[in-house]
């Protein structure tokens, strides 16, 4: 398993649990959070908490991931980016595609 | 003018990129490199090295690191399959056919926000830049799911690849500023 995921109150939190989060995980990281998706979450939480960095796979599959959820009419979220993720997401500007929260806790709380 | 310079082997396997990142940020370190740039590197060299586990076939890569005048410059080396780049279902592959190519400049893919292009110095070299777009507004359905070559041409003050025709060898050249 590439996530853990928990149920906070209508969000599930999918908290990732490898620090290298890179292409030797990306496919499984991105069929786990198609099968929540598809479980019927509206809202999903991806906390980034344990990880140390990742790469260009494992963000194309959570952009697939992203786009499959607008086609289910749910939302993607992410949460708890260190600072080279961070930077990352600010270089291709996917912090233009993603909200962004501090912490898990905090994406859960602002969930609309 | 001082140089340091360090080479790093990489034998594309998946347990050794992060280790190797880590070694050569040390080596960077070192040499008094800052956060910002250290941040960079990461960033590219993860890409780089990424691209060589997916593409190069097995075959053994090398990383030269060279700190001068104001740039770290990352040189990756390989023997592996060249680099091949599919543009809306034609594959381009180095070195490229024909001679005629020097000049032309292609569009690789574009995102929401810029249009990855490469300048084609000749049917071997070719230099990647990005030519940003002013988003009228993001359709997140036309994201694109392949970021490898965006993030290293964003991330760095100048990117090119060459194909070596006398030895085979694959050459990725990208500098950051130091």
């Amino acid at each position: 398993m590439i996530v853990q995921t928990k149920p906070e109150g209508a969000a599930i939190v999918a908290t990732i649990q490898v620090k290298e989060a890179n292409l030797t995980v990306a496919d499984a990281f991105k069929a786990e959070l198609l099968a929540v998706i598809d479980g019927g979450t509206k809202y999903l939480v991806v906390d980034f908490g344990e990880v140390l960095y990742v790469d260009s796979s494992f963000l194309g599959a959570l952009v697939a991931s992203l786009k499959h959820a607008i086609a289910n009419k749910a939302e993607v979220v992410v949460a708890a980016l260190n600072k080279d993720i961070l930077g990352l997401f600010q270089l291709i500007r996917l912090d233009k595609a993603f909200k962004i929260y501090p912490s898990a806790s905090e994406a859960v709380t602002a969930k609309p | 003018m001082s140089t340091d310079a360090k080479q790093f082997q990489f034998n594309n396997t998946a347990e050794e990129l992060y280790p190797l990142t880590i070694a050569v940020v040390e080596f960077l370190k070192q040499q008094g490199a800052g956060e910002d740039a250290i941040r960079t590197i990461k960033l590219v060299l993860m890409e780089l090295l990424t691209n060589s586990l997916k593409h190069c076939g097995g075959e053994q890569t090398i990383v030269d690191v060279t700190i001068a005048e104001g740039s770290i410059t990352l040189i990756r080396h390989d023997k592996g399959n060249p680099m091949a780049i599919n543009i809306d279902g034609h594959r381009m592959e180095w070195p490229l056919a024909g001679n005629h190519q020097g000049g032309r400049t292609i569009n690789i893919y574009s995102d929401h926000i810029g249009l990855l292009r490469g300048a084609l110095a000749n049917n071997r070299q070719i230099k990647f830049f990005v030519e940003e777009i002013e988003p009228e507004e993001t359709d997140m359905l036309q994201l694109p799911e392949h970021f490898g070559l965006m993030i290293i041409t964003r991330a760095c003050r100048s990117f090119d690849y060459e194909f070596d025709i006398d030895t085979c060898t694959n050459k990725f050249t990208a500098a950051i500023a130091f």
